[in-house]
């Protein structure tokens, strides 16, 4: 049963990345595009993969946490170090996810969030403003942060160091 | 040793299907957008994401090999199957996925995404049925159940080892 719950959590991490690829990428896109369209289609994009993002998620914690509590893992350090890691790298992307895009969204007259709900499309600014907020992301820190993150997840679970 | 290279193999793993999911975002994407403006947006975005998937899967498919060897593993048959089903999918693929988005794509760059299939071939038949372009919108879901399935697969094969 134990390797059922391990197999499960392995594929919702693989599936976890296929559903944050299309975000991934897209920042870097955004980047350099000055077209006011392009950038819309370009936000829009992990708008497509958010349920599988949430679903992947939400499998890989529960099963993570299940495997936990089967393999008696709960009195060791690399698991808590895991998920401090996992909970630190949601918390700082979602905070820039918030802080950035969905300020470009806001500015190019999109639905954005914020206030923690959805608010409604705006009248866009004008070009040089909604530049100047693209002008201001900072695609390669995230993907550092977040790939070198997950490495470490990875080896802290394959070798179980403490 | 052979955990460092499992490490690498499975870290590979994890670099590609987050490439590989730019792919499927746009493949579901190009069914909403219309514009050509933006189907050449999402078409740039998977020129980028072409550029560097290729090392991810290389780093995959090398160490994968190796760890067959420092395993001695190409005795059993579960290896086997696993390197079967994961080309059966590259062609199923690129066939497919290729067909979909040479038709979407078609209007914004002469870049051709799939195989070329000769005109009056079985094989060309096959692609250009009628019941192929009755279905076309469906092409993202079945990529995704087809790629889902097999990635399950191989991974069952390489975690339980059945044979």
């Amino acid at each position: 049963m134990y390797q059922w719950v391990v197999f499960i959590h392995v594929l919702g991490v693989l599936l976890f990345m296929l559903a944050h690829g299309g975000t991934t990428v897209m920042t870097f896109q955004l980047q350099k595009e000055r077209d006011l369209d392009r950038m819309r289609t370009l936000l829009d994009l992990s708008g497509y993969s958010w349920p599988a993002f949430a679903l992947s998620f939400l499998l890989l914690l529960v099963s993570g946490v299940a495997a936990g509590f089967m393999g008696r893992w709960w009195g060791q350090g690399w698991i808590w170090t895991s998920l401090a890691i996992l909970i630190g790298m949601s918390v700082y992307m979602g905070w820039s996810s918030r802080v950035h895009y969905h300020r470009l969204r806001k500015v190019l007259g999109m639905p954005y969030f914020e206030g923690s709900r959805d608010q409604p499309a705006l009248e866009p600014a004008n070009e040089g403003e909604i530049l100047a907020v693209r002008d201001m992301l900072r695609p390669l820190p995230l993907a550092v942060l977040g790939f070198g993150g997950t490495l470490v997840i990875l080896w802290l679970m394959m070798f179980k160091p403490f | 040793m052979y955990q460092l290279v499992l490490y690498v193999h499975v870290a590979s793993a994890m670099a590609y299907f987050l490439f590989h999911g730019a792919v499927a975002s746009v493949t579901f994407a190009l069914k909403r957008e219309n514009s050509d403006l933006q189907r050449q947006a999402l078409s740039e975005v998977l020129d980028g994401t072409y550029r560097l998937a290729p090392l991810s899967l290389l780093t995959l498919l090398v160490s994968g090999v190796l760890l067959g060897f420092m395993g001695r593993w190409w005795r059993d048959g579960w290896i086997w199957a696993s390197i079967m089903t994961l080309v059966a999918l590259a062609v199923f693929m690129f066939v497919i996925g290729g067909l979909y988005f040479d038709r979407r794509f078609e209007a914004v760059d002469d870049q051709p995404w799939g195989a070329e299939i000769p005109e009056g071939t079985t094989a060309h038949r096959l692609v250009y049925h009628p019941l192929m372009a009755r279905h076309h919108a469906k092409i993202p879901i079945l990529l995704t159940i087809i790629g889902v399935g097999g990635l399950a697969l191989i991974l069952w094969l390489m975690m339980f080892k059945p044979f």
